[in-house]
């Protein structure tokens, strides 16, 4: 990429516009329906739009860094990274995205590095956040805690809504807590999820396993089963949890 | 790339005008129409040559007369008294004939016929001479009518109705003689017979019958006559000698009738044989002969012999200078013709002199007779006459002396003026001749210094016309003279005294005069040889972008030529002096007087050169102010002047309006303020001027702006509308290649990636040398390759590769390696790649450390044990090499300990056997030391992704050797306390396996959080730590994986 990068340092020095133009907000609505398109074509005429008002949008760059990220086109996404990084190096949420793109590369290591970078010291950021994940998937409770804690009682409220990475934050601050040997505070957490209408059956599972286990009410850990059972028709899951019931029912 | 701006302009029209394409971008080249016009031009007004006026012919010499030619007088003249009516006499003469020839009739055969018939034929002859007379006459007044003009046709004398009278006469005398041959009167009858055959031309006849009586009767009064008749017979014909003969022959006889005029004739016989001298003493015997005839009786022959006299005093005139000194003239003259009468014919012989040529003589004379009365009437006339002979000819200096003498002594001022000044006729018209001579001696000399250009005579000329207006102060000739003076100065470069004497013929305002026109135009073509020349302009202007103020001479060349304009606003020279004057007020800054005058120009005469060189100046005015819109609306202006419709002069107008347009929308680029602006003036440009050869350079341009100015699509736009339009010629195709160059960055920076990958390649298709394609066709490719098109990619790589002559080209072996690895697919393709770039040489340590590695990885991979195994030594040794590669070097080291050392450790069984237990138990351990020791060199590399990895790896060794030990078959022959004894001694021997695995496995997972090395290790860690500790809830617990991308606000 060093050719390009070089050039595009060119372009940047002399072709930088000399009056800012503040970008009209229906191209960012412009921009937010053409993502949902999901087709690339219109992803990148949106954005075309911004970047031809200013060519270092944030929101432009990042959206169509996104897109391509989503669209497993994980080199286009990083040189686009690249370059938003380089005009925004403040705007740290990029270096979080850049980060992604490396774990879907397959380069784990620099992924980790860069979300660290990205994260920094703070504890409320999507970095921290995506931090925490790593950490739970390897048992690190301890650091997964603190940032999963903040961003809990941030998104818990949407769980009714039914977002996918609330239910998914929820979850593993719940697995964290009980990996961390909070086992009320863990049981908490997932009654509120559950509470909330949450129907997430890897969640379910979890919920049921701890109050299987670790409950003192049996009937608890039943209607969790039951709605489990209700909800899922993976064989796999519904297998595992019928073992689940099954303890249940060995349990004095 | 903004900042640089395509074009150079100048709006010449080709001129000039203005704008010529330069280089490309803002280097330009400004070439002005001042520029090009930056000589100093000089009216384009051929001064013409003014010929000078014929001068009068009276200043020429007079050709000298032949006076050896000069015949004395017809013997005629003295026959006749004056005043005698020939028609009376003709009419008496006719009555007598009529009477005679009725007598003859009547007496036809008397024998006294004989003496009617002699009477009659005297008639007869009397008759021939009045009809001879009255024919002459006649003739001679219809040759002069014919020669003056009045008459078409030539006369001719026809003597035939005189001599029908002649040949009557010789009848009767021939019948006279044959019938009377001894008649008394027989030699009158032979007389006039030799008369009459003269008369018809019968010459011989006539000869002989003079002869006949001369012989016959040498007493007859008739010889005379008869002698006289044959010497003027052979002096008419210029036979002197013969005529002398008979001529001398009367001249013996001093009583003879004719003796007066056979001296006279005899004289002119011995001038003509140049026996002069005696000649002029025959002339003063004829004189003598007069005079002593007035003082005698009255007579036929006295009066003769008088006007003899007064003939010969004339003809000494002739004679004398053959004979005599000047100097002897009045004394002789004064003895022969009386003191009385010798003054005027002194002057005579003067004006004789001057007829001769001989100038000196002449002019002795004269200066004679004008000091006997200097203030005379004549004297004036005198010295004049001197002047003239040495006018044209002679002696020049003489001449000028002689002239300025004349008019110092008779012209304004002088004594002689003063004296005679009561003879107003006479001052006026010596006045008069005093100009006309000093006016036709100077244009003479004039003439003479135009033809040789000769410094002296032009010298001399001036002294002339000096001379000329210090004494004529008033004349009708005065313009002319002084025209004709400006024109000397003017040739004698003397520009300032030609342009005072034009003037002062414009100052006397005869605009009907000959020379007014001419002299109002000459005086601004003599007012501008005084003009600054170009370099004193450039001096004087310098770089003053403000008026400069004239110079006094320019001033005056400015008032010339304004009256000029004023007075002759259709003359034909006006358009050439009206542009001199717009273009001299245009190279001093002064533009609000230019732009009246050349714009008048352009309308009063839009055919003419200076039009259109006066539309170029109008429209650098406004380029030079930089006022493109005003220019724009000038143009337009010029345009619509109706002569100017359809011609070369309207199109290049158009041209430079084009180009202001487009230099407008250049200057508002280069003012950097409102890059927009400069934008929508070349869109507006291009809009105006479809058809423009600076289209492209103007979309160009316009993209350029827009650019600059952030309106990057727009930009897009005119860059693409560049590329599509058809070339036409150089700058074209440099301004495709750049816009095809610029697109493919603007495509990039709009995030149009796929565009740009493209752009990239395409340019380095169409420009395959330029120095940039190579590095287009790595761009292309690493964009290629972020979109997962990896052909595409492949062949820009390659291309690069191919192309580069960089040490570094061989790189993209690596990154094609790389590709080719991340698809996962093509394993071989990317062994092959990564071969590739470590056969290259490549300097690069890293990549050559990860691209052995990565061979090691992909053939472990491809289960390709022993290459696999070739390839992690490589990397271990690599390391070890370079110094660079730790996490690879352990990594591999770690690798081969798992592969090898592990799996033959874990391959050891402890049989059932205890004959063979203890060996292989033995056996074991020894290959469990064998690990450890290399998992200590794994972590010696010091990598926590690696130290994890041999924690976790030493504890599940551990882990399998304690499950091994506790696992082993039971012999069959224990029971009771020897297998309790047994199970402890396996305890004893096994614990401290699983113990220690259990540190090993916690020390990864510390280790692990320590160094936030999360990986599967860690994973594997905690996995086997749970079911050493039989901890497998926690194990259960399914974490979900959900990565948060920040989506900015989005």
């Amino acid at each position: 990429m060093r050719k390009l990068v070089l050039t595009l340092v060119f372009i940047l020095s002399v072709s930088h516009p000399l009056l800012a133009k503040s970008v009209d907000k229906s191209l960012y609505k412009g921009l937010s329906k053409a993502l949902a398109t999901k087709v690339e074509a219109n992803v990148v005429g949106a954005a075309s739009k911004i970047l031809s008002v200013d060519e270092d949008d944030l929101k432009a760059l990042n959206a169509l860094a996104i897109f391509y990220y989503e669209s497993g086109k994980h080199g286009l996404a990083k040189i686009i990274l690249d370059r938003a990084i380089k005009a925004h190096p403040e705007f740290t949420d990029l270096k979080n995205n850049l980060a992604l793109v490396y774990f879907a590369s397959g380069d784990k290591k620099l992924g980790l590095l860069t979300l660290k970078d990205a994260a920094g010291d703070s504890s409320l950021s999507e970095a921290a956040l995506n931090l925490s994940s790593i950490y739970v998937e390897h048992r690190d409770y301890q650091k997964a805690l603190g940032p999963l804690s903040k961003s809990f009682s941030k998104v818990k409220g949407s769980l009714k809504s039914k977002s996918k990475p609330a239910i998914a934050l929820t979850n593993n601050y719940g697995v964290a807590l009980f990996g961390a040997e909070k086992i009320k505070e863990s049981l908490e957490v997932f009654t509120y999820a559950h509470e909330a209408g949450v129907k997430d059956s890897t969640l379910l599972y979890n919920y049921a396993m701890l109050l299987t286990h670790k409950g003192k009410n049996k009937e608890d850990a039943y209607k969790v089963i039951n709605r489990l059972k209700f909800l899922t028709d993976d064989q796999k899951m519904l297998r595992k949890v019928e073992l689940l019931e099954k303890t249940l029912d060995n349990k004095k | 790339m903004v900042g640089k701006m395509y074009f150079k302009s100048s709006l010449l029209i080709s001129l000039v005008l203005f704008l010529s394409a330069g280089d490309l971008h803002a280097k330009r080249k400004r070439k002005t129409v001042g520029d090009v016009l930056k000589k100093i031009e000089s009216i384009k007004v051929k001064k013409k040559k003014n010929l000078l006026p014929d001068s009068k012919k009276y200043l020429k010499t007079k050709t000298r007369v032949n006076l050896r030619s000069v015949k004395p007088p017809s013997s005629n003249r003295f026959y006749y008294d004056e005043g005698t009516s020939e028609q009376e006499l003709e009419k008496i003469t006719d009555e007598q004939i009529k009477h005679l020839y009725g007598m003859t009739q009547k007496f036809k055969k008397s024998s006294r016929r004989g003496e009617l018939w002699v009477r009659l034929a005297e008639l007869y002859v009397d008759k021939a001479k009045l009809i001879e007379l009255r024919l002459q006459t006649d003739y001679d007044n219809a040759l002069a009518a014919h020669q003056s003009g009045k008459r078409k046709r030539r006369p001719r004398l026809n003597l035939k109705p005189a001599e029908q009278y002649n040949k009557k006469s010789i009848q009767l005398y021939e019948w006279f003689i044959r019938d009377f041959p001894k008649d008394p009167k027989i030699d009158q009858a032979l007389f006039f017979l030799g008369y009459n055959y003269f008369e018809i031309g019968k010459v011989e006849k006539g000869r002989a019958k003079y002869t006949q009586l001369t012989k016959r009767f040498p007493k007859s009064p008739y010889v005379d006559e008869s002698n006289f008749a044959l010497g003027e017979y052979y002096f008419e014909r210029e036979k002197w000698k013969p005529a002398k003969k008979h001529y001398d022959k009367i001249a013996r006889n001093r009583r003879s009738r004719l003796y007066s005029f056979a001296l006279y004739k005899g004289a002119w016989c011995k001038y003509k044989t140049g026996k002069t001298k005696s000649a002029l003493k025959d002339l003063e015997r004829v004189i003598l002969e007069g005079r002593k005839a007035k003082s005698g009786d009255r007579g036929n022959k006295k009066v003769s012999r008088i006007r003899l006299a007064s003939e010969a005093v004339k003809d000494i005139v002739v004679f004398y200078p053959e004979v005599y000194k000047v100097q002897q003239a009045r004394g002789y003259l004064n003895r022969v013709v009386g003191s009385k009468s010798a003054p005027k014919l002194i002057e005579k012989l003067a004006y004789y002199y001057v007829d001769r040529g001989d100038k000196f003589s002449a002019k002795y004379l004269f200066k004679e007779l004008i000091q006997e009365s200097p203030f005379s009437t004549r004297a004036y006339e005198y010295q004049h006459q001197i002047v003239k002979m040495y006018s044209a000819a002679g002696n020049q200096k003489v001449f000028r002396k002689e002239l300025f003498t004349w008019i110092d002594n008779y012209g304004p001022g002088s004594v002689w003026r003063r004296e005679n000044k009561k003879n107003k006729e006479l001052m006026a018209s010596s006045d008069k001749l005093i100009e006309s001579t000093l006016r036709n001696y100077i244009l003479q000399l004039h003439q003479t210094a135009q033809n040789s250009r000769a410094k002296y005579t032009q010298n001399l000329t001036k002294d002339g016309y000096e001379m000329y207006f210090s004494s004529i102060k008033k004349s009708e000739h005065l313009d002319q003279m002084n025209f004709f003076y400006g024109e000397l100065l003017f040739d004698m470069k003397d520009y300032v005294g030609a342009a005072k004497n034009y003037n002062k013929v414009v100052a006397r305002g005869n605009k009907a005069g000959k020379y007014y026109e001419q002299s109002i135009l000459n005086s601004v073509l003599a007012s501008e040889k005084k003009i600054p020349t170009a370099s004193e302009v450039k001096t004087l202007v310098a770089d003053n972008k403000e008026p400069v103020e004239f110079t006094s001479n320019l001033k005056i060349f400015e008032k010339a030529a304004i009256k000029y304009v004023k007075e002759y606003p259709k003359g034909e020279n006006v358009s050439a002096i009206k542009y001199r004057l717009g273009s001299l007020y245009y190279y001093f800054n002064q533009y609000n007087k230019a732009l009246p005058v050349l714009t008048n120009i352009v309308e009063n005469h839009p055919k003419e050169k200076d039009a259109e060189y006066s539309a170029n100046l109008i429209l650098d005015i406004y380029n030079k102010k930089k006022d493109f819109e005003g220019l724009e609306k000038v143009a337009d202006k010029l345009l619509a002047i109706p002569g100017l419709k359809g011609s070369n002069m309207a199109a290049k107008i158009a041209d430079v309006k084009q180009k202001s347009s487009f230099k407008r929308a250049e200057k508002a680029a280069a003012s950097g303020g409102n890059p927009l602006k400069a934008a929508l003036s070349y869109v507006s440009f291009i809009k105006s001027n479809p058809k423009s050869d600076l289209l492209n350079v103007s979309r160009f341009n316009a993209a350029l702006n827009y650019e600059k100015a952030g309106e990057t699509s727009e930009a897009l736009k005119y860059y693409r509308q560049v590329l599509v339009a058809k070339s036409s010629g150089s700058k074209d195709a440099e301004l495709k290649k750049k816009s095809r160059r610029f697109l493919a960055f603007l495509y990039q920076k709009t995030g149009q990636y796929a565009k740009a990958a493209a752009a990239f390649e395409a340019y380095s298709k169409k420009y395959p040398k330029d120095k940039e394609s190579l590095n287009y066709n790595y761009n292309a490719a690493v964009i290629y390759d972020g979109l997962n098109f990896y052909t595409s990619s492949v062949r820009n790589y390659e291309k690069y590769r191919k192309g580069s002559k960089k040490a570094d080209r061989n790189e993209v072996y690596f990154t094609i390696a790389k590709m080719w690895d991340r698809r996962k697919k093509y394993p071989s393709k990317a062994i092959f790649f990564y071969n590739k770039y470590l056969n290259s040489g490549s300097a690069n340590k890293q990549k050559t450390m990860e691209a052995t590695y990565r061979i090691a990885k992909l053939h472990d991979s491809l289960n390709r044990k022993t290459l696999s195994k070739t390839w992690y030594n490589k990397v271990i040794a690599r390391q070890r090499k370079l110094g660079v590669g730790v996490s690879f070097a352990a990594e591999a080291k770690f690798k081969l300990v798992e592969r090898d050392d592990f799996k033959k450790f874990r391959s050891v069984r402890i049989p059932a056997s205890q004959a063979r237990m203890a060996g292989a138990v033995q056996k074991k351990l020894g290959l469990l030391d064998r690990l450890k020791e290399k998992l200590k060199q794994v972590v010696a590399y010091n990598d926590a992704y690696q130290i994890v990895a041999a924690l976790t790896l030493q504890g599940e060794s551990l882990l399998h050797m304690s499950n091994a030990i506790y696992g082993a078959p039971v012999p069959k022959t224990l029971k009771g306390e020897q297998l309790v004894q047994y199970k402890k001694g396996i305890d004893n021997l096994a614990g401290p396996f699983k113990k220690q695995a259990i540190e090993s496995l916690k020390a990864a997972i510390n280790k692990a959080y320590e160094l936030q090395a999360y990986d599967d290790s860690v994973k594997k860690a905690a996995s086997l730590l749970d079911k050493v500790e039989g901890n497998t809830l926690t194990g259960d617990l399914q974490v979900m994986q959900s990565f948060w991308l920040s989506k900015a606000g989005l």
